[in-house]
């Protein structure tokens, strides 16, 4: 994934926050962890860590923490690379969970709008730990026809992409 | 009361269709994006009748009570598809538009109304033979759709212009066009047909329009996002899937006041009351199954598995053609 993402650096598209498709999509992964749930949920509990544990992530500059209305501007591939912002909604560590929402994409990266998400730690009970990724979205594309780049199944696929190369890079690091 | 009427007192009161070919207990239509499907449910006992093979991407239903037989759009196959009730576990469908999503039926012509998403246009299509009857010109993304009792006029949510437009059923005129919150999505008419509420996904709020007036009188705030609603016209109460919240807002549309939040699966978003049941049923798009919500105690009492990515936006609930006294 760092490789799609470092390939697409100079297309800088802001997007239109409110035109999408008429269908909203969604992308659900998880992974199980040889690991504490503790250990995992600590691995990514603060919004900005993304950028430890994230493959595509090269750089986040985070203001307001963990509360609610916290932003995070994702660089994505390398420092200078695309810019993703993204605001939490939500932060239980009692639940192991938070919820976000994208603010600013860029179509080139990830051709998506509306679009929130779900990352959640959950003890197996047996010493081990699952961890969901969930999103909701619609394609960038607000008219009919989209072009390949930003259909529904691109819009998919590149969240698709951005949750298993997390996931995987996540169980890597807690299965340390 | 015994709000679970027997099938048998149903049968024996049917007044429109005959006996054989009607509705006997509600049956809720859901719409599963991911499968390309239909699930058929009795809402009495809540089995699953049937799960139909309908077009790509289904979303909008609309029961036509009168043929007994249920459109639903197919965004994603610019088609519309329709179940007989007469032929179980089967559908058939005809084109339409590009991207058809708001869908309702005229409760007094053989006329069904289908909202194309991005072409600024409502199509008609006849409800006896599927032949295209026109069209409407409506604002940009027409979403949901809502026909007054007397067939006068259609109101049409334009969601990227946050207004609610009435058009002349008869001359195809916009009557009004009267502004409302951010992105208005669904419509749910009062039952006197003077009010209009329409939920507004960006504002989160839900506009109250006084359709005498024609001007919005109330704004009231439910949750993140919200969808549509559902009134329910004993309490005087309005249900309203929050899609980002995961939850129902219940609100006194005259009052404005909060009177519970009842928490469901991820993304709601059709909802509609059952007189016969006397109970709410929301479809949770993120968590594929239909809830069903008591009005009176304002808890879910049971959640009805569905297909992946259950929407039912519209009047996806057929209620029996009669009601014993």
């Amino acid at each position: 994934m760092l490789r799609r993402f470092a390939l697409a650096l100079f297309c800088l598209l802001p997007l239109a926050a409110t035109a999408h498709g008429p269908s909203r999509q969604k992308v659900e992964q998880e992974i199980t962890i040889k690991a504490p749930a503790a250990k995992v949920w600590g691995l990514i509990a603060d919004f900005c860590s993304i950028e430890k544990w994230h493959p595509g992530v090269a750089k986040c500059e985070g203001t307001g923490g963990n509360a609610v209305g916290a932003v995070r501007t994702l660089h994505v591939g390398k420092p200078d690379g695309p810019v993703i912002v993204e605001e939490l909604l939500m932060h239980d560590p009692a639940k192991m969970s938070y919820k976000y929402k994208i603010t600013q994409t860029d179509v080139s990266v990830l051709p998506v709008t509306t679009y929130a998400a779900f990352l959640t730690v959950s003890d197996n009970g047996d010493g081990t730990t699952k961890v969901v990724w969930k999103g909701g979205f619609y394609r960038s594309w607000g008219k009919n026809d989209p072009p390949p780049e930003q259909s529904d199944a691109a819009a998919v696929k590149a969240v698709t992409a951005t949750y298993q190369g997390g996931l995987a890079n996540i169980k890597k690091l807690a299965e340390q | 009361m015994n709000r679970r009427w027997p099938t048998v007192a149903l049968l024996a009161t049917v007044g429109l269709c005959s006996a054989a070919r009607c509705v006997a207990a509600p049956l809720a239509f859901v719409t599963n994006q991911g499968p390309d499907t239909v699930t058929v449910l009795d809402l009495a006992t809540g089995s699953t009748q049937a799960t139909v093979a309908v077009g790509k991407d289904p979303a909008g239903v609309a029961w036509d009570a009168k043929h007994q037989r249920v459109f639903v759009t197919n965004p994603g196959g610019a088609s519309v598809s329709v179940l007989e009730l007469a032929q179980p576990g089967q559908a058939h469908s005809f084109p339409s538009g590009k991207s058809p999503l708001g869908i309702a039926v005229d409760p007094v012509r053989d006329r069904v109304y289908v909202a194309d998403f991005y072409d600024r246009q409502v199509e008609i299509f006849s409800t006896a033979d599927f032949s295209p009857q026109g069209r409407l010109h409506v604002g940009n993304t027409p979403s949901g759709l809502a026909p007054s009792a007397d067939g006068r006029w259609l109101a049409v949510a334009n969601r990227d212009d946050d207004t609610v437009a009435l058009i002349d059923l008869v001359t195809g005129e916009t009557i009004a066009t009267i502004p409302v919150g951010g992105h208005p999505f669904g419509l749910t008419l009062s039952p006197d047909g003077r009010t209009l509420y329409s939920a507004n996904v960006t504002s989160n709020d839900v506009s109250v329009v006084d359709l005498e007036a024609r001007a919005e009188i109330r704004r009231i705030k439910v949750g993140d996002a919200p969808y549509a609603s559902a009134l329910d016209p004993t309490r005087g109460q309005l249900f309203v899937t929050n899609q980002q919240s995961g939850t129902v807002s219940v609100v006194n549309p005259l009052t404005g006041v909060t009177l519970g939040t009842v928490t469901v699966g991820d993304y709601p978003e059709g909802i509609q009351y059952s007189p016969s049941l006397d109970r709410v049923f929301v479809a949770s798009w993120f968590d594929n199954a239909l809830y069903e919500i008591n009005p009176q105690t304002l808890q879910l009492e049971r959640t009805l598995p569905c297909g992946d990515g259950s929407r039912a936006f519209g009047v996806f609930i057929a209620e029996p053609a009669a009601r014993p006294q």
